[in-house]
Formats: structure tokens, C-alpha cells, sequence
């Protein structure tokens, strides 16, 4: 079991609030995709749970345990950074040996077919790759690390359109045979939409939603038409229904509307809202927060 | 899940502080060449030059050191952090490691020490009063015990060693207490503040007109006494008593450093760090 536990979570750094009173569960065997817009504290929530950094206030804890200073929770989780920890002069194949000897069900022959099926050359120091090679170095490491928790922290920086569909491939493949729990901070949703079981939204520091995907897309729709039929039906919904978004295009309207739909639907397009059009909703400052 | 082992990790720290190795036979290669030019030169100019060569070769080995002891402090944290091991066990590992490669090479100093007693037929003493000045002062401060040799090499590649050993100590130690930035400043500023203090009492010395010298001597038998030695063998020369002291200061220097990261890691506030 590897539960993590978080209450009432905060991070100041001086005056800036990076994280407010954000307080989750992440469950076992689960793939989770953190979203937030830039800034919103993504990275620094990952960096606490990680044990990287220290909360101004609040509890993390890992199986009941707290994470801060506690090697056996640190032992659970494993975050593929953004940024390169380790040291860049070391060979690609001796980070995969330095990780492997601090987790001991690293699969270092899973981590070498997909170096090979890569293409990335293990004998290269690290700061030698380019940035895309980096990146792919870091993916490698983490899904082979064999540990129950594995963040994501931009796992897709730099990397072109077929690498990027060969690490969603292999996060399911991975997944599929050897279950943990992944939290992916990506700012690619549309692409980690079909593997993302549940979602975390950051919005300004704060946790607005966490929620099954599937849940939130089922959460609102889009409807779409002439701006004159899309009025009259936004004049019939009953006050439960809340408008997102609004766009206008020539004399076309499009309206994301976090409700079910209702009434007569004549002549309009309804859509399910997918999981990017409710994340830009929900995380737009000019998002309406209430019925036009 | 299987257990976790941090003998990886040491093993790490140690395979990255071995690169320092390097450092010693090419001090050593220098050092032979101004040793070469020295003995050929009589006039009191080129023995400045000489001198001034020394200092600056020393000074560079001391910088070199303070960068091994920083950069590999800052190396190994952030490894330690990225395999998810948190900054006590880092600092102890780190500490160990250090130790380990400060006896292995120990072993590295007296063989080059051997080679430059053979190569220069035990007139390697000269080079000892060349030498001298704030980089002895430097090395005393780095390496305490190593001012009751006559054999410079030993001294300076014992003190790169501890210096690199003390910086990345240090730096362990303040991080675990202060954010980072505090830690570095502290790492930097208490090594000259201590440099200053003593160059302060040394100053003090010569102005009373006690030979610095002389007291150094002193206080370097009075650690051999306290350490059960008879200092006047050792500064004989005897390789392999002098193999004991540093194998005996080192343990000493570990241990303590280990107790000390310990304390230091313990009572480490959450939330102060980074």
C-alpha cells in the first residue's frame, strides 16, 4: 500500500503564497494528471511531496508516516524532475545505476530496452544529450525506478510528437504490468486525457477540484450554434446551470456550460466539454462564474 | 517491496570524491619541478620566485579543495534527494565517504611522500621553509596534525584532502541547520573568519617575539602527547608512525564529524531548509 496523505498544505516563499490549505489524497495504483496553469503551484506541491522541499505548514504523510526526514516513505516515491539533479558529467547508464542502487526493484533491463527502443545512447554523459535525450534519460529512469509512487514533473519538455506518444504508450504499458500510483504535471492535457484517471486542478496556489476524469467531463458540455438559438436556449436553463466560457465567432456562438443539458436543443450542437475545455474554464482569471 | 541499501550511495559518494586523486600526482609533478629549480638556483631571487610559486601552487590546491568539498556537497544532496534519501542519511553517507577516501588517500600521500624523499635524497626540507607563510597556516587549519611532518607533499596533499573533507563536512552540517544560501556563506565565511583569528594570534606572536615556529611545535607535540605518541620520532620522519597519526586523526575527525552531521541533521527544523 502507498497512500500519501496531504492536509492542509502551505508554502510561502517570503510574501508569495505558492500553495494554500491544500489538502488531498493520492491513492494507490492510480494515474493522476496535476494541472494548473503556469505558476499555479504545481512543481512546488511535487517538490513537497517528494520531500524536496519543507511546507511552511500542514502534514504530508506516506502509509500513515510523515515524509519529512523519513527514509523508508522517501523510499516510495520517486520524482522525475523538471530540471537535472543529478550530477551532468555522469553517464546515462551510471544514473541508472545510482538510482538503481537506492530502489531496489529497479528494472535496469526494462531501462535499457527502453533506452534501445529510444534510441538513447547510455554511454553519453547526460549533459552531452540534447534536451530532448534529457528528458527521455529522466522518463527511462522513473519508469523503471520500480518504486509505488512516481511523480511527473513536465514529463514531455522538449520532446518532438512520436516520442511523446512513445512515453504515453509506456506509462500504460508500464502501468498495465506493474500498477503504481503516477502523478503527471503536464501542461499537454489533451494528449494525457486518455490515460489520466483523475485530475488535480491548482488554481492560484489553490486545490479547485479533484475529481475522476470522467467525472469532470461529464461535469458540463458545449453548445454551439447561431448566436440567436444559443441565447434562447441559455434563457431557458434554470439557475443550476453555470456558465464558463463564452466565445462568438462571425454570428456563431459557443457556450461551455457546467450543468447538464436541458430544454430544447433543437438546432444546436451539444458537446461533451473535454478535459482541456474544463481545466481552461475552470482556470481562466475572465472565466464567468455565473449564469450570463 | 525490497530493503533498501545506502551502501550504493556511498559508493557513489566515493567513486565521485575519487576524481580528487588526480589532484595529488599532478601537485606532486609541479612540486618537483620548482624542487628541481630550486636546488639549481642559489640566488636569493630565484629562491623567492621559488617561494612565491609554492604559495601560489598551494593556495590554488587549497581553492581546488574548498570547490571539491562545495560542489560535491551540493552534488550529493541533490542525487541523494533525486533517489529519495533524506539529507541525515546524505550528510552521514557523505561523511563516511569522505573519511573513507581521506585514508585511501592517505596511502596515495605516503607513497608520493616516499617518491620525494627518494628523488630528492631527504632535502626535501628545504621546501618545507619555502613554503611557509599564510599557506602553512592554511594547512595546519585544514590538516591539524600535519605541521609535525618535514615532508611538505604530506602535508599539502593530507590538507587538500581534509580541506575538501571539512568544507564538504561544514557544508553537510549548515545545511541541515540553515537554508542553503546561509549554509554557503557560513561554509565560506567561518574557514576565514577562523584564518583571520588565527593569523591574528600568530601576528600577536611574532609582535611578543615568540618564534611561531617554536609554538607550533609545541602545540603539535602536545596533540602527539595527549595522542600517546612521542612526537620527536615523528618528526623524524617515520613514515609509517606518521601512517598511525593520520589514520588516528582521521577516525578521530570522522567519528566526530559523524556525531556532529547527526546532531546537526536531528535537530533540523522543517521549514528552515531550502
Amino acid at each position: 500500500m502507498s497512500e500519501i496523505k496531504v492536509q492542509n498544505l502551505c508554502k510561502r516563499f517570503g510574501k508569495n503564497s505558492a500553495l494554500t490549505d491544500v489538502s488531498l489524497t493520492l491513492r494507490e495504483n492510480c494515474i493522476y494528471g496535476l494541472l494548473g496553469r503556469n505558476g499555479a503551484g504545481k512543481s512546488t506541491l511535487l517538490n513537497i511531496l517528494s520531500g524536496r522541499m519543507f511546507p511552511t505548514s500542514g502534514d504530508v504523510t506516506v502509509d500513515g508516516e510523515p515524509l519529512t526526514g523519513n527514509d523508508s516513505a522517501l523510499g516510495k516515491i520517486f520524482m522525475m524532475d523538471e530540471q537535472l539533479v543529478f550530477i551532468p558529467g555522469l553517464k546515462v547508464k551510471k544514473m541508472f545505476e545510482v538510482t538503481a542502487d537506492c530502489y531496489p526493484d529497479y528494472d535496469m533491463e526494462y531501462a535499457m530496452k527502453l533506452a534501445a527502443d529510444y534510441g538513447l545512447d547510455c554511454k553519453k554523459r547526460i549533459h552531452k544529450l540534447s534536451t530532448g535525450y534529457k528528458t527521455i534519460a529522466k522518463i527511462i529512469n522513473a519508469l523503471a525506478c520500480g518504486a509505488p509512487v512516481v511523480f511527473f514533473d513536465e514529463p514531455v519538455l522538449g520532446l518532438d510528437a512520436n516520442h511523446r506518444d512513445m512515453f504515453y504508450r509506456n506509462v500504460i504499458e508500464r502501468y498495465t504490468e506493474h500498477p503504481a500510483t503516477y502523478v503527471i504535471s503536464t501542461h499537454l492535457i489533451e494528449e494525457a486525457s486518455s490515460f489520466i484517471e483523475r485530475a488535480i486542478v491548482i488554481k492560484e496556489s489553490r486545490l479547485i477540484m479533484e475529481e475522476e476524469t470522467e467525472v469532470i467531463r461529464g461535469m458540463g458540455y458545449t453548445v454551439s450554434g447561431k448566436a440567436g438559438d444559443v441565447d434562447s436556449y441559455l434563457s431557458s436553463l434554470d439557475g443550476s446551470s453555470v456558465i464558463l466560457r463564452t466565445e462568438v465567432i462571425g454570428g456563431l456562438k459557443t457556450v461551455s456550460i457546467k450543468g447538464q443539458p436541458a430544454g430544447n436543443t433543437q438546432g444546436l450542437e451539444i458537446t461533451p466539454l473535454s478535459l482541456q475545455n474544463m481545466f481552461v474554464c475552470l482556470t481562466n482569471d475572465d472565466s464567468n462564474s455565473g449564469k450570463e | 517491496m525490497k530493503k533498501r541499501s545506502y551502501m550504493g550511495m556511498l559508493r557513489y559518494c566515493i567513486y565521485q570524491l575519487s576524481k580528487a586523486w588526480i589532484f595529488l600526482p599532478i601537485y606532486f609533478l609541479v612540486n618537483q619541478i620548482i624542487t628541481y629549480i630550486v636546488l639549481r638556483t642559489n640566488s636569493e631571487m630565484g629562491l623567492e620566485a621559488s617561494m612565491l610559486a609554492f604559495v601560489g601552487i598551494d593556495a590554488l590546491a587549497v581553492f581546488v579543495s574548498a570547490m571539491i568539498g562545495l560542489t560535491k556537497g551540493f552534488e550529493f544532496y541533490n542525487t541523494a534527494a533525486a533517489c529519495g534519501i533524506s539529507r541525515k542519511t546524505s550528510a552521514l553517507t557523505q561523511i563516511t565517504a569522505y573519511g573513507i577516501t581521506a585514508f585511501v588517500m592517505m596511502g596515495e600521500c605516503m607513497l608520493l611522500a616516499w617518491l620525494y624523499e627518494l628523488i630528492n635524497e631527504g632535502r626535501s626540507i628545504l621546501l618545507i621553509d619555502l613554503a611557509y607563510g599564510p599557506v602553512w597556516n592554511i594547512a595546519m587549519w585544514g590538516t591539524m596534525p600535519a605541521f609535525i611532518f618535514n615532508i611538505q607533499i604530506f602535508i599539502v596533499g593530507s590538507f587538500m584532502i581534509w580541506a575538501a573533507a571539512l568544507f564538504g563536512f561544514m557544508f553537510c552540517s549548515l545545511y541541515s541547520l540553515f537554508p542553503r544560501k546561509v549554509a554557503v556563506y557560513l561554509s565560506i565565511g567561518l574557514p576565514v573568519a577562523v584564518l583571520a583569528i588565527w593569523g591574528g594570534i600568530c601576528a600577536n606572536w611574532e609582535m611578543h617575539g615568540i618564534d611561531t615556529d617554536q609554538k607550533l611545535s609545541e602545540i603539535g607535540n602536545a596533540i602527539m602527547k595527549i595522542l600517546g605518541m612521542r612526537a620527536n620520532e615523528i618528526i623524524g620522519g617515520n613514515i609509517f608512525q606518521g601512517c598511525v597519526v593520520f589514520i588516528i586523526i582521521g577516525i578521530i575527525a570522522s567519528v566526530l564529524g559523524i556525531i556532529f552531521s547527526r546532531r546537526a541533521s536531528v535537530s533540523a527544523e522543517p521549514g528552515i531548509t531550502i
